[in-house]
C-alpha cells in the first residue's frame, strides 16, 4: 500500500530512517486535500443544477450549526497535523548522541565533507546503513541548501555560523545530493551524491581510501598551474604578495581603499588579476579563467586558507 | 441621461489630472494588464526553456534573470495591484453610495507613483536584468549585479502608492459611507478591501524598510546582513517575510471579495454567515502577521519557533476554510445563473481549496522539510495566486465588464475561454506538484532526464493558458466597441449598479435611497 | 471632514512606525548578539549632544503644544511665535546632528563593512555604527519632513488661513511632530546611554 501510494505520488524511495513516517503523514494530508476537493467540486455541481434558476427553492438555509461544526471539525484537523508534523520534525532536529559528525563546506557550486578522520571527498559523501550521520555545515559565500530527496531531509546551509542536519540510511545505494536554495547560475548543476554502504564495505572503504583533502589538491595544482613562480608560502614577497598569512588579511588596493581577502577576493584575483589589484605589486598575474574549473579554483583557495596562520 | 465618465469631461488632460476615482481605477487597470503580459511572457519563455532538461533555450543566467523578473513584475507589479488600485478604486465609492474616495487627489498620486516604479523596475531589467530571485536573499543579491538597485528602487516607489492607497481606502470606509450604512451593511467586497488595506499600511513600510537595506548594502558595502561583519543573513528573510507573507493575504483578500459578490449576485441570494466572512477577513489580515516564519522552518530559526509558527499558520488556514463554507452555503437555495463570472468563481473555489490545502499541508512542519524550496511550493503558490487571484480578476473583469463599458460581451466565447483557462492552469500546474514530490528543487534551469514529460505537460498548460487569456482580451476588446448595450445584465442588488452604465462622473445623479445591498428574494 | 484628515495622519503615523519597527528589531537583535561591541560603540558617541538634542526636540513638542494652546485661546500671533521658536529649534537638532557626525567622520567612524574596528570593539561594531547612521539618518529625514510641515503651518498661520475657529491642519502638524519625538525618545537611550 506504502509502495503503492508512493509510486502514484512520485516520492523517491524511502532510503532514510524519517522517510516512512512523513511520507504516512504526506499521504494523509493530501488524500485528505483530494477528497475535500472532490465533495466541494461535486457540491458546486450539484447546486448549480438543483438549484439553477427555476427551481423550487428551500424554506431554509443551511444552519449556522453547521457552519460552526465544520469550522471546528476542520480546525481540529489541522492542529492535529501539525502535532504530527511538528513531532516528527523535533525529531528530524535532534541527532542522536552517537551520531557520526561530517563537517560539510558547500560553496559555490560544490560541496566539500571532512571525515572525522580526516579524510576529505568532495561531492560524494560515503556513509555506512545504518548508522546516524549529523553533518555540521557552513557556507563560504551565499546560502545553499543540502536536500537529499530520498530522505527527506534539507536544511540550509548559511555562511557566518553552521546548521546541522541528521539522518540514518536504511538501505544501501546512491541518493542525490541537490543545493535547494538559489545561489548563482551554478545552481542546478550542485549537486552531489549520498553513497549509502553496507557498514562491512564502508569500513573497507575508509580503512583503503588515502585522505586527499582540498587543500593538498589546491597545493597540488598551484604547483602545476605555476603560482608558486610569483607567489612564496612562507611570507617573503616576491612578484606577487605571499600566501603566507594572505586568507582573511585586509589588502591595501592600487588606486585607494582596501578589501578583506576572503574566498570571493581569492577566487576574483584568480580569474580578473587587474580588478583588485595589490597595492605595490606589478599587474604581471594573468588570468585564470578558462583554465581553472570552480571546483580546482576552490582547491586552491582552501590551500591558501590553510597557510593563513602566521610562519 | 448623463454623459458617462468615459466621456465627460473630455480631453487628454482632463485624464492625466483626474480626480475621479473610476478614471484612475481604469488607468490602473491598462497598466496593471501590461505588467501582466510582461511577465507572461516571461513565465513562458520559462515554460518553453524547461520542456529540455538540459536547457537549449536559454543561458542558465538568463534563465536566473528570466524567473526573478518573472517574479518580481508580477508580484509588484500585478498581483499587489491588480484587484485592489484597479476594481477597489473604481467600486468602492460606488458601492458604499459615495461620489469618491476620501482624498482623491492623493488617489491621482499614488497611480503616478506607481508607475514611475513600474518605469524604474523595467529600467532594470533593461539595464542587464536581475538575477536574484524575486525573494532578493542575502548575502547573494547584496553582491549582484547593479542592475538590482534599479529594481529594489522600483520595488520600493511601488510600495509608497501601496501605501498611499491602503490609507485612502480606510479613511473612505471611515467617513465616506452613506448616511445610514452601518459597518454591518456593507458589502462584503468593501470588507475585503478594508481589511486589504490594514495590512497595506502596516507590512509595506517594513518591505521599504529592507529593500532600503539592501539597496544601501549593495552601494556602501554596509554589511547588515553579511557575516563578515558579524551579520545574520537570517535576519533579512525574517525581515523581508514579515512583509512577504502578510503580501499574500494582500493578493487574496481582495479576490476573496469579489468571490462573494459574484456568488451572492449569481445566487440571486444574500450571503450565508455574513458575520462570519467579515470576521474572517479581519482574522486573515491580522493573524497573518504573525506567520511569516513557516517560510523558514528550514532556515536555521529554533525548533520553537518553527513550532509556534507551524500552528499559527493552521490557525489563518481555518479563517479561509469558513470563507468557503460560506460561499458554497450562499448557493445553496439560491436562484443560479451559470454565467462566466460565476464559472470563474466556480474555478476559484475548487482550485482555492486544493491550493489551500497544500498550504496546509506544507505548515505541517516535517512535511515541509521535504517540500520547501521545490516545485511544490511553486505549485502551490501558483494554485492560489493564479488558480485564486487570477481567477478572481477575470471574475471582477467579466462580472463589471457590463458596469465599466455599458456593453456585453460574448457569453459562448467567455465560456470558452474560461475553460482554456481552467484547464491550461491545471494542466501547468499539477505536474508540479508532483516534480516537488520527487525532490525537484525550484528556480532549476537544467533537471534530470526523467522528469522531462512532467514538464512537457506543464508547458502545453502554460500555452492553453496564455491562449485562453489571449481570448479574453480579444473578445472584450471586441465588445467594447460591438457589444450589444446592458445596463445591469445580472440583476444584481448591489449599490455600484443602482447607477447608468457606464456612471458618469459624480456616480449618482440622485443620491441612492439606503437599501439593502443583497436585497434578493431570499431564504431566511 | 475633519475625521478624515485626523484618520489619515494616525494610519501614517502607524505605518511610519512600523518602518522603524524594523530597525530597533534589527538593533536588539544584533544587540543581543554583540553585547560587548554596542555597549562600546555607544561609549564611543558623544553624549552631550545626544542628551542636548533630546532637550531640544522635548522643548520643541512642548513649543508646538503651546502653540495650540494659543490658538485654542484666541491669541494666533502668540502662536505664531511658538511655531517660530519650534522650527528653530528643530533646525538647532539638525544641525547638532550634522556636527555630530562630522565629528565622527573625522574619527574614522563610517558606516561600513570595512571600516572602523575601534580601540576595543570587536565584531559587531561596525553593525553598531551602520545602525546608528541608519538609525538616526532616517530619523533625521523625519525631522526633515515634520520641519517642513511645521513650516507650511506657519506660513498659514502668518497669512490667516489658519485660525482659532479652524486649526486642524496645525494639531494634525503637531501630532506628527510629537511622533517623531516619540521615536528619539526611544533612540536616545539605545545610542547614547545604554552602555
Amino acid at each position: 500500500m506504502n509502495e503503492l501510494l508512493r509510486r502514484a505520488l512520485m516520492l523517491p524511495p524511502q532510503a532514510s530512517t524519517f522517510a516512512r513516517g512523513i511520507d504516512t503523514l504526506h499521504y494523509i494530508v493530501i488524500g485528505a486535500a483530494m477528497v475535500v476537493c472532490f465533495i466541494v467540486f461535486v457540491l458546486l455541481l450539484y447546486f448549480a443544477i438543483r438549484f439553477r434558476e427555476g427551481q423550487p427553492r428551500p424554506k431554509r438555509g443551511i444552519p449556522h450549526s453547521v457552519e460552526i461544526g465544520l469550522a471546528g471539525f476542520t480546525l481540529t484537523v489541522f492542529i492535529v497535523w501539525w502535532v504530527v508534523g511538528f513531532a516528527q520534525y523535533r525529531d528530524m532536529r535532534e541527532p542522536p548522541a552517537d551520531a557520526m559528525r561530517v563537517y560539510t563546506v558547500a560553496k559555490q557550486w560544490m560541496w566539500a565533507f571532512v571525515y572525522p578522520n580526516g579524510a576529505a571527498a568532495e561531492d560524494d559523501l560515503r556513509v555506512p546503513v545504518g548508522q546516524p550521520v549529523e553533518l555540521v555545515m557552513t557556507s563560504r559565500d551565499v546560502i545553499h541548501s543540502f536536500y537529499v530527496p530520498a530522505f527527506r531531509v534539507k536544511q540550509d546551509v548559511v555562511p557566518g555560523r553552521t546548521t546541522n542536519v541528521w539522518f540514518t540510511a536504511n538501505q544501501p545505494g546512491r541518493f542525490e545530493i541537490l543545493c535547494a536554495e538559489y545561489c548563482g547560475a551554478g545552481h542546478s548543476r550542485m549537486r552531489g551524491a549520498v553513497i549509502a554502504m553496507p557498514p562491512g564495505e564502508y569500513a573497507a572503504w575508509l580503512a583503503g581510501h588515502r585522505a586527499t583533502d582540498l587543500a593538498s589538491t589546491g597545493e597540488k595544482l598551484a604547483a602545476e598551474q605555476g603560482c608558486f613562480r610569483c607567489h612564496t608560502v612562507d611570507g617573503t614577497p616576491h612578484l606577487g604578495p605571499s600566501w603566507r598569512g594572505l586568507y582573511g588579511s585586509t589588502i591595501p588596493l592600487e588606486g585607494g581603499g582596501s578589501v578583506v581577502a576572503d574566498d570571493a577576493y581569492l577566487t576574483e584575483s584568480m580569474m580578473n588579476p587587474p580588478a583588485k589589484l595589490h597595492r605595490g605589486y606589478p599587474p604581471l598575474m594573468p588570468t585564470y579563467l578558462g583554465r581553472l574549473s570552480g571546483p580546482e579554483a576552490a582547491a586552491i583557495v582552501e590551500y591558501i586558507r590553510s597557510l593563513r596562520g602566521g610562519p | 441621461m448623463p454623459a458617462s465618465f468615459w466621456s465627460e469631461p473630455r480631453g487628454l488632460r482632463s485624464w492625466l489630472l483626474t480626480h475621479d476615482h473610476k478614471r484612475i481605477g481604469v488607468m490602473y487597470l491598462f497598466t496593471v494588464l501590461f505588467f501582466l503580459l510582461l511577465g507572461g511572457m516571461f513565465a513562458l519563455v520559462l515554460r518553453l526553456s524547461l520542456v529540455t532538461p538540459e536547457n537549449a533555450l536559454v543561458s542558465a543566467h538568463t534563465y536566473d534573470k528570466l524567473f526573478t523578473q518573472h517574479g518580481i513584475v508580477m508580484v509588484w507589479l500585478f498581483m499587489i495591484p491588480s484587484i485592489p488600485s484597479a476594481f477597489g478604486n473604481i467600486l468602492l465609492p460606488l458601492m458604499i453610495g459615495a461620489r469618491d474616495v476620501a482624498f482623491p487627489r492623493l488617489n491621482l498620486a499614488s497611480y503616478y507613483i506607481f508607475l514611475v516604479g513600474g518605469i524604474v523596475v523595467c529600467v532594470a531589467l533593461i539595464a542587464g536584468g536581475v538575477d536574484t530571485g524575486w525573494t532578493f536573499y542575502t548575502p547573494y543579491s547584496t553582491s549582484s549585479a547593479a542592475a538590482t538597485n534599479w529594481a529594489v528602487i522600483g520595488v520600493f516607489i511601488t510600495g509608497i502608492s501601496s501605501i498611499l492607497t491602503g490609507l485612502n481606502f480606510i479613511a473612505t470606509v471611515h467617513t465616506m459611507r452613506l448616511k445610514g450604512m452601518r459597518w454591518r451593511d456593507m458589502p462584503l467586497f468593501v470588507w475585503n478591501l478594508y481589511s486589504t488595506s490594514i495590512i497595506l499600511v502596516l507590512a509595506t513600510p517594513v518591505l521599504g524598510l529592507v529593500l532600503l537595506l539592501v539597496g544601501a548594502d549593495h552601494i556602501w558595502a554596509l554589511g547588515i546582513f553579511e557575516p563578515a561583519a558579524g551579520g545574520d543573513p537570517v535576519l533579512f528573510q525574517h525581515l523581508f517575510w514579515f512583509y512577504s507573507h502578510p503580501a499574500v493575504y494582500i493578493m487574496i483578500l481582495p479576490a476573496m471579495g469579489v468571490v462573494a459578490e459574484v456568488v451572492s449576485t449569481f445566487s440571486h441570494r444574500r450571503p450565508a454567515w455574513y458575520g462570519a466572512i467579515v470576521l474572517a477577513s479581519l482574522g486573515i489580515a491580522l493573524v497573518g502577521f504573525l506567520t511569516w516564519g513557516h517560510h523558514m522552518f528550514v532556515a536555521g530559526m529554533s525548533t520553537f519557533d518553527s513550532g509556534v509558527f507551524g500552528a499559527l499558520s493552521m490557525l489563518v488556514a481555518i479563517f479561509s476554510a469558513i470563507k468557503v463554507f460560506a460561499w458554497v452555503s450562499t448557493m445553496y437555495g439560491g436562484s443560479i445563473t451559470l454565467a462566466t463570472p460565476l464559472l470563474y468563481v466556480f474555478t476559484f473555489i475548487f482550485l482555492f481549496v486544493f491550493g489551500g490545502m497544500s498550504g496546509v499541508a506544507v505548515a505541517t512542519t516535517s512535511l515541509d522539510v521535504h517540500w520547501h524550496d521545490t516545485y511544490f511550493v511553486v505549485a502551490h503558490f501558483h494554485f492560489i495566486m493564479v488558480g485564486g487571484t487570477m481567477t478572481g480578476f477575470l471574475a471582477a473583469l467579466h462580472y463589471w465588464f457590463p458596469k465599466l463599458s455599458g456593453r456585453m460581451y460574448s457569453e459562448t466565447w467567455a465560456k470558452l475561454a474560461c475553460a482554456a483557462v481552467s484547464i491550461g492552469f491545471i494542466l501547468t500546474f499539477t505536474p508540479q506538484f508532483l516534480l516537488g514530490n520527487a525532490g525537484m528543487p525550484r528556480r532549476y534551469a537544467t533537471y534530470p532526464a526523467q522528469y522531462q514529460w512532467l514538464h512537457v505537460l506543464s508547458t502545453s498548460g502554460a500555452c492553453l493558458l496564455a491562449l485562453g487569456m489571449f481570448t479574453v482580451a480579444a473578445y472584450l476588446l471586441y465588445a467594447i466597441v460591438r457589444g450589444p448595450h446592458v445596463d445591469n445584465p445580472w440583476r444584481s442588488a448591489s449599490f455600484e449598479w443602482r447607477s447608468a452604465s457606464p456612471p458618469p462622473s459624480e456616480n449618482f445623479v440622485d443620491v441612492p435611497v439606503l437599501k439593502d445591498a443583497y436585497d434578493y428574494e431570499d431564504v431566511p | 471632514m475633519n475625521r478624515r484628515y485626523h484618520l489619515a495622519v494616525w494610519i501614517v503615523i502607524a505605518s511610519e512606525a512600523l518602518l522603524f519597527a524594523g530597525l530597533f528589531a534589527l538593533y536588539w537583535s544584533y544587540r543581543g548578539e554583540y553585547p560587548a561591541a554596542f555597549s562600546s560603540g555607544v561609549a564611543l558617541d558623544i553624549h552631550w549632544i545626544g542628551g542636548l538634542n533630546t532637550f531640544i526636540l522635548l522643548t520643541s513638542s512642548f513649543t508646538i503644544a503651546w502653540s495650540i494652546h494659543m490658538m485654542r485661546t484666541l491669541r494666533p500671533r502668540a502662536a505664531l511665535w511658538s511655531l517660530a521658536a519650534t522650527v528653530v529649534l528643530g533646525l538647532a537638532f539638525l544641525a547638532l546632528k550634522l556636527f555630530e557626525w562630522s565629528i565622527h567622520i573625522h574619527d574614522g567612524i563610517v558606516p561600513g563593512i570595512h571600516y572602523y574596528s575601534g580601540p576595543a570593539a570587536g565584531r559587531g561594531i561596525s553593525l553598531f555604527f551602520t545602525l546608528y547612521y541608519m538609525m538616526t539618518g532616517l530619523h533625521a529625514l523625519h525631522v526633515v519632513a515634520g520641519l517642513s510641515l511645521v513650516v507650511w503651518v506657519l506660513v498659514r498661520v502668518r497669512r490667516g488661513t489658519i485660525f482659532p475657529e479652524r486649526y486642524v491642519a496645525l494639531e494634525l502638524v503637531a501630532l506628527y511632530w510629537h511622533f517623531v519625538d516619540v521615536v528619539w525618545v526611544f533612540l536616545w537611550p539605545m545610542f547614547y546611554l545604554m552602555r
